[in-house]
């Protein structure tokens, strides 16, 4: 069990003094008015006690004044606590802050990493890139030359043998077919021959020029006459629907259009 | 300090304890009036007493929890020099 506070104590013994001087006046009272010589003897015995609490009172106040300057020592100690307190707090949601800046550099970072590595693995020599795109410049696969006019052989659309080698070209290839999720498709999966029969999908076999236009192309070397002739039936319907496949292409058709 | 210079003042109970009983002995006519000072001093006694600061607790008591308010300073202040002095990052993998 816990000592009593001092409070306690103090007021415990105010109040026994109290009590005792009320006895005692109470006794030297009936003193005055009886002449009995009992009572002298607790009068007695009541003042030694009431001496006994000033003392005890007067110990209790030295420890009231000792414990006033340890609650001062303990007030400061407080405040610097609460500092402390406030200062950890502050800290702690600055660290949680930077932790969740980081963490997201960190995922960005790995992200990069990943991407890196995969370039690596897959990857191409920019010597190749540029020849590449010299060859397609230089064959007027992507854009028509400035100076083109009806019946230049130079064609402003890709050469059936870039074709070929690109993307809807490789559909052919059986190898390429038999790959999952390509295959499957029965629009990718079709072969030339048979779009070859259907208009409506002249546009998405660009490589196999109609028979009609073929033959054009062929008779543009030599006969100029001819050639106006089937271009005016044929190539003005068919080389735009050749050429919508690539948007600069048709661009540059639409340039080369008188 | 104030309060307590004034407590002990107020707490001194002899001089006019001895007042009475000599005011009793004379069968003077104030004794009424100085047992009616009396307790008002008493009264006074107690109402400073619960203001005084510090003495809820026994001194013993005091001491311990000035003892646990400076080891809570000595650990709050090497948390806080701790966490100043990371360095180091624990990156999650």
């Amino acid at each position: 069990m816990a000592a009593p506070g001092t409070k306690q104590v103090l007021l415990s013994l105010i109040e026994d003094v109290e009590i005792i001087t009320k006895e005692l006046f109470e006794l030297m009272s009936a003193k005055k008015t009886e002449t009995s010589t009992e009572p002298v003897a607790d009068t007695g015995q009541l003042m030694e006690l009431l001496l006994k609490k000033d003392a005890e009172i007067q110990a209790a106040l030295k420890t009231a004044t000792e414990q006033g300057e340890v609650q001062k020592k303990i007030e400061a100690l407080q405040v610097e606590v609460d500092r402390r307190d406030a200062d950890i707090l502050q800290l702690q949601k600055n660290l949680k802050e930077a932790e969740t800046i980081l963490a997201t550099a960190i995922y960005q970072a790995k992200q990069k990493l990943t991407s890196i590595k995969q370039a690596n693995q897959k990857s191409i020599p920019s010597e190749e890139l540029i020849k590449y795109a010299h060859k397609i410049s230089s064959s007027h696969a992507v854009a028509a030359p400035n100076t083109w006019q009806p019946g230049d052989p130079r064609r402003p659309y890709p050469t059936e043998l870039d074709m070929r080698m690109g993307f809807l070209g490789r559909l052919n290839n059986p190898n390429f077919q038999s790959q999952p999720g390509l295959g499957a498709d029965p629009q990718l999966s079709r072969q030339p021959g048979q779009l070859d029969h259907t208009p409506s999908h002249a546009a998405s076999m660009p490589w196999q020029p109609p028979p009609e236009l073929s033959s054009s192309i062929s008779m543009t070397t030599s006969n100029q006459a001819a050639m106006s002739e089937v271009k005016g039936l044929n190539k003005e319907n068919e080389d735009v629907e050749v050429m919508s496949t690539d948007s600069s292409s048709s661009s540059s058709s639409d340039e080369s259009r008188p | 300090m104030k309060s307590m210079a004034s407590l002990s003042e107020d707490v001194n109970f002899l001089p006019i304890i001895y007042d009475i009983i000599k005011s009793i002995d004379k069968d003077s006519h104030d004794v009424g009036t100085k047992v009616n000072e009396f307790k008002v001093k008493l009264q006074k006694a107690k109402d400073q007493t619960e203001k005084l600061p510090g003495i809820e607790y026994s001194k013993e008591d005091q001491l311990k929890q000035l003892d646990i308010l400076r080891k809570q300073l000595i650990q709050k202040t090497e948390l806080l020099q701790k966490y100043k002095n990371l360095c180091n990052f624990d990156i999650p993998k």
